[in-house]
């Protein structure tokens, strides 16, 4: 009888439980099956240097805080019966250099425009219109876009060609990365930072057909917050708002797989034997390898979509962090001329110029070592929560190959420790305070141990697959299943590898929840996000 | 106004914490539980460590939460706590090549219920192994098994699981001191555990490992009296007799069980958010008043998970308690119980050279290494660990639950943990603490290459070892880093825990209760402190007594 529920999701992480809240909140049984030991997947916050300080594991940067329909919906227990704070560090984003001068990027354009004439008035005007631009392309489309299902692409085409927002969008989706930002702007270091914080999750400078996601990024690179008591709080939050909806947890478990019977899902199977059965619905958050060959059995698929799925491609470029516990505060030399640059919440350095950010890419992409740089965050430095009074923690956050040339991804356990401190010593450049002495203690997570923690990022892929043009959109994770419903009855997926993708952006999990809804006849608890009706109401969405 | 109003409001989401608001919740209170840290659990936690992908317990590691009433009233299994009991059980190689390893003799059979039942085969495989060095020690193990099954095994958990009788009213030991079947030696309460190793065994390995096991489990050290309740856990350990059980996903998974049990029942728990103290109107705890200014009101009652000297000191305050109750309340002991603990990452198992002739001895999932020498270790190893932190030769006890677990570590790789005592946190300075985080690596994996030659740097991914500053830092109610909080020597036990005055769960202040590790039966993972309070609670307040119910023992 405890065994039985309307609807199982398959992980606890932003995006599962998204699916879980919604549906359990209209009344469905609802159980949530996690593998690691904690809920919220990259939403982690743990005591892994010394105890006292708490590193965000994983997500740390929440991109889309100011749209994501959840945090509306679920307001009143979120920051009313419970205690969802963001903290908005500005500047938002600093590139301090090696000659001491430095780069500010504010919530407030006038400011960053100031910080960029530094280095050229012509490129500070550019960003007063592009900032402008870029935030009404946003508003307009691919911020609500986000939280409303991916059209196909004809028709997708179409309404873009119906409005100015939209053939713009179209026209910046055929450019490559690195074309849109050398043709914006003219100094090498302004061209330098922007072309980061555009790939700074993954896009590929040199791939045409999606960067409709620059100026997104671009918005987004100034709208960048902190989730006050860790990241995990958010997620745990999350959890409590299931529970109270008669929710349920089950963590760690092995899920063997998704009992499909006459093309219908009904349930799924444990290594341990345990059934769970669910009378209106299966959500996987997984991956579509793992969702479809290894629970459902490529036995129970027809052949065509069982080759369309081995086209998934994983993503080339993971991530190598340390995380530090400092026994006082990074003193930046570049401060001396800005003191704003302390208050800032993510800092890129390590590049003095964007041949060399170039170069790093390359090298990811052909599985090397660089000896690049980074972006890197002192989060308690913003709330004081995550570590002890008067101490504080570091992040460093490396983009690195999952794969290395030539001897694989388990040499990353010979060399973690080399690489981490290769980084710490770039990073002391900046911050010469930074001694050993300060460093309490350190933690290293390298892309091989991404995919270690986590059963949904294989090889290091935190998005669950690549941002490929035949993978982005409607095509994510594939035409047959980029609508949350897939080629098995009752079976949906709603992870990273659905549309609109990676981070915490919590959209697969909403779009997912609608999609269920609607396909259940669930009467909706909730409305249409106002971002969504106003796109639509100027006809861009 | 109060900010908020419960019926009532648990201080402190440590293990006990826990426990006691799902039996608060369970009998109709509507509970809060406010916890400091980011995580409910206290010593119930864990943490990614080593490196991500693999799963290390920085506090409490061996655990036997079935056997605690709450595994069963509150479905525990189906909430997601699931033990794995191996065979094998405690075992211990010698630095003269002896080894030795015990086997399971109360087997679970009933995961659901954590029902165990005598298995005679592997009670015999154990006698076995002993006699390979002592027949002496072998026919004494026998007799002591022979005790437990007929008397000892019941009272030990009547005892556990009932708050302490007064003065004068024979406990469940106690009871069997003049037992013509059973009896517990009366001077046993006085002994210290040096001595009980001593008058039970006669081969320098049992005595070494009694103590060693004592120390383990209890944190007290050879030369301090320990008391029945410790001598019978002890010996139910290095003898076997119940399973060295292993929870999947670590002892944070007990954690998650009893907060999924809590929250489904309607319990509410915040975390990041500290109690400043009690509120407390005409000697009645009417609330708390957390550090963020808010305050909470109690229709009924307040429970304490904080140790003694927060709860008297801080929750209550000194004013509102009798001078000697406060005086007593500074005066705890800490000192014993402080460890180096952590896990390896490894690439592959350690190959012990006592393999050749104890084949299964790397299966045993409580294996201790370290010398024959009884002597040592009730002298100069204690000795060794106040003056220098890290002795000559360490007496450790290692892990390898990754064979058991597989949340423990990747696939194809491994994690085991390792325990070597040390001193109290104030005898160094942070500095060195942090320098012996390192050296601890070094030196543990050099003596374990003495036993197993593949113990080598090659070998080892990653490793993290806790210090007692990381434990008083993770854990404000252990101030000394020892997970006992309070010592768990026999002056600060049974009816005497913490101190005479605040033995029996009721504080002076009405409506306000202790359930912490700081009450009978004192800390560890399973232990009965918040349910024996629960209990008492449920006789103030007139609530369902659930441990009357179905016929059940306590």
């Amino acid at each position: 009888m405890s065994n039985e529920y309307d609807g199982i999701i398959i992980g606890a992480g932003p995006n599962g439980l998204t699916v879980a809240a919604y549906l359990a909140k209209a009344g469905l049984k609802i159980l949530v099956l996690e593998r690691n030991f904690e809920a919220g997947g990259g939403l982690a916050t743990e005591q892994v240097t010394l105890p006292g300080f708490l590193h965000n594991t994983h997500a740390v940067y929440m991109p889309m805080v100011d749209y994501a329909p959840p945090l509306k919906d679920f307001d009143d227990y979120l920051t009313k019966d419970y205690d969802l704070k963001f903290a908005f560090p500005q500047p938002v984003m600093a590139m301090p250099f090696a000659d001491g001068t430095s780069i500010c990027l504010y919530e407030d354009t006038e400011k960053t425009c100031k910080s960029i004439a530094q280095f050229s008035q012509k490129d500070a005007d550019t960003y007063r219109h592009v900032a402008e631009r870029y935030r009404e392309l946003t508003e307009d489309f691919l911020g609500p876009a986000t939280y409303e299902m991916a059209k196909p692409a004809f028709e997708q085409m179409v309404t873009l060609q119906g409005t100015d927002v939209g053939r713009e969008i179209t026209e910046l989706t055929e450019k490559t990365p690195l074309d849109i930002i050398n043709n914006l702007f003219e100094h090498d270091r302004v061209r330098l930072l922007f072309l980061y914080l555009s790939c700074m999750w993954g896009l590929h400078y040199d791939l045409e057909g999606v960067s409709y996601l620059v100026p997104l990024l671009i918005n987004r690179a100034v709208n960048y917050r902190l989730v006050v008591g860790g990241s995990h709080h958010l997620a745990h939050l999350f959890t409590k708002v299931l529970y109270r909806n008669g929710g349920m947890i089950i963590s760690p478990v092995r899920l063997k797989r998704i009992i499909v019977d006459n093309g219908s899902a009904s349930g799924v199977e444990l290594e341990d034997g345990t059934i769970y059965k669910a009378s209106k619905f299966v959500a996987s958050s997984l991956d579509p390898y793992q969702t479809f060959f290894q629970y459902v059995g490529s036995d129970k698929l027809e052949d065509r979509f069982v080759t369309r799925l081995n086209d998934w491609t994983w993503e080339s470029s993971s991530l190598f962090h340390v995380h530090m516990a400092l026994d006082e505060a990074p003193q930046f030399n570049a401060a001396k001329g800005n003191p704003d640059l302390e208050k800032a919440f993510i800092y890129v350095l390590g590049y003095e110029n964007q041949d060399n950010l170039i170069k790093h890419y390359d090298a990811i992409h052909s599985g090397q070592l660089f000896p690049g740089g980074f972006n890197c965050c002192f989060p308690s430095m913003h709330d004081p929560k995550q570590a002890p009074a008067g101490k504080h923690t570091a992040l460093i956050s490396l983009h690195a190959p999952h794969d290395l040339e030539p001897e694989g991804a388990e040499h990353w356990y010979r060399i973690r420790d080399k690489e981490a401190s290769r980084t710490i010593e770039v990073l002391r450049q900046y911050i010469p305070n930074l001694t050993q002495d300060k460093i309490l203690w350190s933690y290293v997570t390298t892309p091989l141990d991404i995919g270690n923690k986590f059963a949904d990022m294989v090889k290091g892929s935190y998005k669950q697959g690549a941002y490929l043009p035949l993978q982005m959109g409607y095509l994510r994770p594939n035409e047959e299943c980029s609508q949350y419903a897939t080629p098995i009855e009752k079976l949906y997926i709603c992870g990273a590898s659905t549309f609109p993708g990676g981070l915490i952006t919590f959209g697969p999990g909403y779009n997912a929840a609608n999609k269920i809804a609607e396909d259940l006849s669930i009467e909706r608890w909730w409305t249409e996000p106002e971002s969504v009706q106003k796109a639509k109401a100027k006809g861009t969405l | 106004m109060p900010d908020k109003t419960y019926d009532a409001i648990v201080v402190g989401g440590g293990h006990q914490g826990t426990i006691i608001a799902c039996y608060l919740q369970h009998a109709g209170l509507q509970t809060v539980v406010y916890e400091r840290q980011h995580e409910l659990g206290g010593g119930a936690c864990g943490e990614a460590l080593p490196l991500p992908g693999f799963l290390q317990n920085p506090c409490a590691h061996w655990t036997r939460f079935y056997g605690h009433p709450a595994y069963q009233d509150f479905k525990l299994r189906e909430k997601g706590l699931s033990y794995v009991y191996p065979e094998h059980s405690e075992g211990m190689i010698y630095d003269d090549g002896v080894s030795f390893m015990g086997y399971t003799a109360w087997n679970v059979v009933d995961v659901d219920t954590g029902r165990a039942e005598f298995n005679e085969k592997n009670a015999q495989k154990t006698i076995d192994q002993i006699e390979t060095f002592s027949k002496k020690d072998a026919d004494s193990a026998y007799k002591l098994l022979e005790n437990y099954k007929n008397k000892w095994r019941s009272a030990f958990h009547e005892w556990r699981y009932n708050p302490p009788t007064p003065w004068g009213t024979p406990d469940a030991f106690e009871r069997l001191f003049d037992d013509p079947d059973s009896p517990i030696p009366r001077e046993y309460q006085f002994y210290t555990s040096q001595q009980v190793a001593f008058d039970l065994f006669e081969s320098d390995y049992l005595r070494t490992l009694f103590m060693r096991s004592c120390m383990t489990s209890s944190g007290v050290f050879p030369n301090d009296a320990i008391g029945v309740y410790k001598i019978l856990h002890t010996l139910g350990l290095i003898l076997s007799w119940e399973p060295a059980s292993i929870a999947v996903g670590g002892t944070h998974a007990i954690t998650h069980a009893l907060q999924r049990a809590f929250s489904s029942m309607g319990g509410e728990f915040v975390v990041e958010t500290p109690v400043q103290q009690a509120i407390i109107e005409n000697g009645k705890a009417i609330g708390v008043r957390l550090q963020d200014g808010r305050e909470i009101a109690a229709r009924k009652l307040v429970v304490s998970d904080l140790n003694t000297t927060q709860t008297v000191l801080q929750l209550i305050g000194s004013d509102h308690v009798p001078e000697k109750i406060a005086h007593r309340a500074k005066n705890m002991l800490r000192d014993r119980a402080q460890l180096f603990w952590g896990n390896f990452a490894l690439h592959e198992l350690p190959e012990y050279t006592a393999a050749k002739t104890n084949p299964e001895i790397g299966m045993c999932p409580r294996l201790n290494w370290g010398p024959k020498d009884p002597d040592y270790f009730a002298t100069r190893h204690q000795a060794e660990l106040f003056i220098k932190g890290i002795p000559d030769k360490l007496v450790a006890i290692v892990a390898p639950d990754s064979i058991w677990d597989w949340t423990r570590s990747p696939e194809g790789k491994h994690s085991i943990l390792v325990e070597q005592f040390t001193a109290p946190y104030r005898f160094f300075s942070d500095s060195d603490w942090l320098r012996m985080k390192k050296d601890i690596e070094k030196v543990v994996l050099e003596q374990w290459s003495w036993y197993a030659p593949n113990m080598t740097k090659d070998n080892v991914i990653a490793a993290h070892i806790t210090t007692p500053m990381d434990v008083k830092m993770r854990n404000l109610n252990m101030p000394q880093g020892g997970w006992t909080g309070e010592d768990m020597i026999a002056s600060q036990m049974g009816r005497m825990r913490p101190f005479p005055e605040l033995a029996f769960y009721r504080l002076p202040i009405q409506n306000l209760y202790l359930a912490s590790a700081s009450a009978h039966s004192g800390p560890g993972i399973g232990r009965g402190s918040a349910y024996n309070c629960f209990k008492v609670i449920a006789e103030d307040f007139g609530l369902p007594k659930i441990w009357e119910k179905n016929g059940r023992a306590y």
